[in-house]
């Protein structure tokens, strides 16, 4: 087995509400669709000018990295040694399909809408709002975006190509999902709106920090006696072994050479450290 | 003048999608980017749009602009002015 890292931190947004290690909020039903009704004020205390001009994506990715409880730091300071990989299966395609409506709708798309069609973008408000200076990576690979951004973050933590590594896992598809779901999922699993996000860290750095290991994760060759899970449902399956709040490991199987697909349909789940 | 800045605070408040602010918040007299309303050049974009959709003024000049958004009295005189009024 190669070295672990550790999750130290989550934060989540999805159907049932929005919430970290700190604790979890449940939507007031009565503000109607989700979506709509999210306003930054819900979820934070602290202002951000730009929220309500963001596309879904950014606002799902945004509100699961506030929920992770970063300090949030001056101007003049930058977090260098903190990289973000994300993964997720359409991306911005619904401020996509926005934009090409607006095109012949009226007077045109506005400029803010074009900013969006991005999935990169939704990296950047977050990069901007924590004063992340590090690389940052986005991953859209179909059913395995999620894994292979964390199997990301696990290869770039112990390539020492940083000390702490944000992962996302993120889609918002509320409107769209029925009509793209079998082209970007060939089992056409339905798709539902939400962002995880999970702070990694080597885990000589989490002792030495003295975060806690809400969870560990590994690249390993010797997996065997533990459940495979599809790797489509890593990401439920991770939030959920967080928020249940009990010390969890997720054990990656060793790439074979014959292509990601293969590699990251390989997952196993075992539940004690 | 006084309707024209009343018009243009509702506006900017809601092509901007400004959470949490109303139009009455906004100082007329205040900076519209970086201190102020904390705006930034995605919503300079928005603004060149509106003024030329809305009032018919098109801004290709970097400094007219820069000049023309410093606030809302500023952005109002300015479309005054183009209107001929």
């Amino acid at each position: 087995m190669s070295s672990s890292m550790v999750i130290s931190l989550f934060g989540y947004i999805d159907a049932t509400g929005w919430g970290g290690k700190e604790g979890s909020h449940r939507w007031d039903q009565s503000q109607g669709q989700l979506a709509q009704a999210l306003r930054w004020r819900m979820v934070s205390g602290s202002a951000h000018d730009r929220f309500g001009r963001m596309d879904l994506l950014s606002k799902y990715v945004s509100v699961a990295v506030e929920m992770l409880g970063l300090p949030l730091l001056g101007k003049q300071d930058l977090r260098l040694d903190t990289t973000m990989v994300m993964g997720t299966m359409a991306g911005c395609y619904g401020a996509d399909l926005d934009f090409y409506r607006g095109i012949f709708q009226g007077d045109g798309p506005s400029p803010t809408m074009f900013a969006y069609t991005l999935p990169t973008i939704a990296l950047g408000e977050v990069a901007i709002r924590h004063r992340l200076g590090g690389a940052s990576y986005c991953f859209m690979a179909g059913a395995d975006s999620g894994l292979l951004a964390l199997w990301e973050s696990v290869k770039l933590l112990e390539a020492g190509e940083c000390q702490k590594c944000v992962c996302i896992m993120a889609d918002v598809l509320p409107q769209h999902a029925e009509m793209i779901a079998r082209n970007i999922d060939p089992a056409g699993k339905a798709l539902t709106e939400y962002a995880y996000a999970f702070l990694l860290e080597r885990h000589g750095h989490a002792q030495a920090c003295e975060h806690p290991a809400l969870a560990r994760v590994a690249i390993t060759s010797d997996a065997d006696g533990t459940d495979s899970i599809e790797s489509w449902k890593v990401p439920d399956s991770l939030i959920g072994l967080l928020r249940q709040g009990r010390p969890g490991r997720l054990d990656l199987a060793s790439p074979p050479a014959s292509g990601i697909k293969e590699i990251l349909s390989i997952i196993r789940c075992s539940p004690v450290i | 003048m006084h309707q024209l800045i009343s018009d243009l605070k509702v506006k900017i408040v809601d092509i901007l999608n400004l959470e949490d602010v109303s139009p009455e918040d906004i100082d007329e007299a205040a900076p519209l980017f970086g201190e102020g309303l904390g705006l930034d050049s995605l919503d300079a974009l928005e603004l060149v749009v509106l003024v030329e959709k809305d009032y018919g003024i098109k801004i290709t000049d970097i400094e007219v602009g820069r000049q023309a958004f410093a606030s809302v009295n500023t952005l109002a005189r300015f479309i005054l002015e183009k209107q001929g009024k």
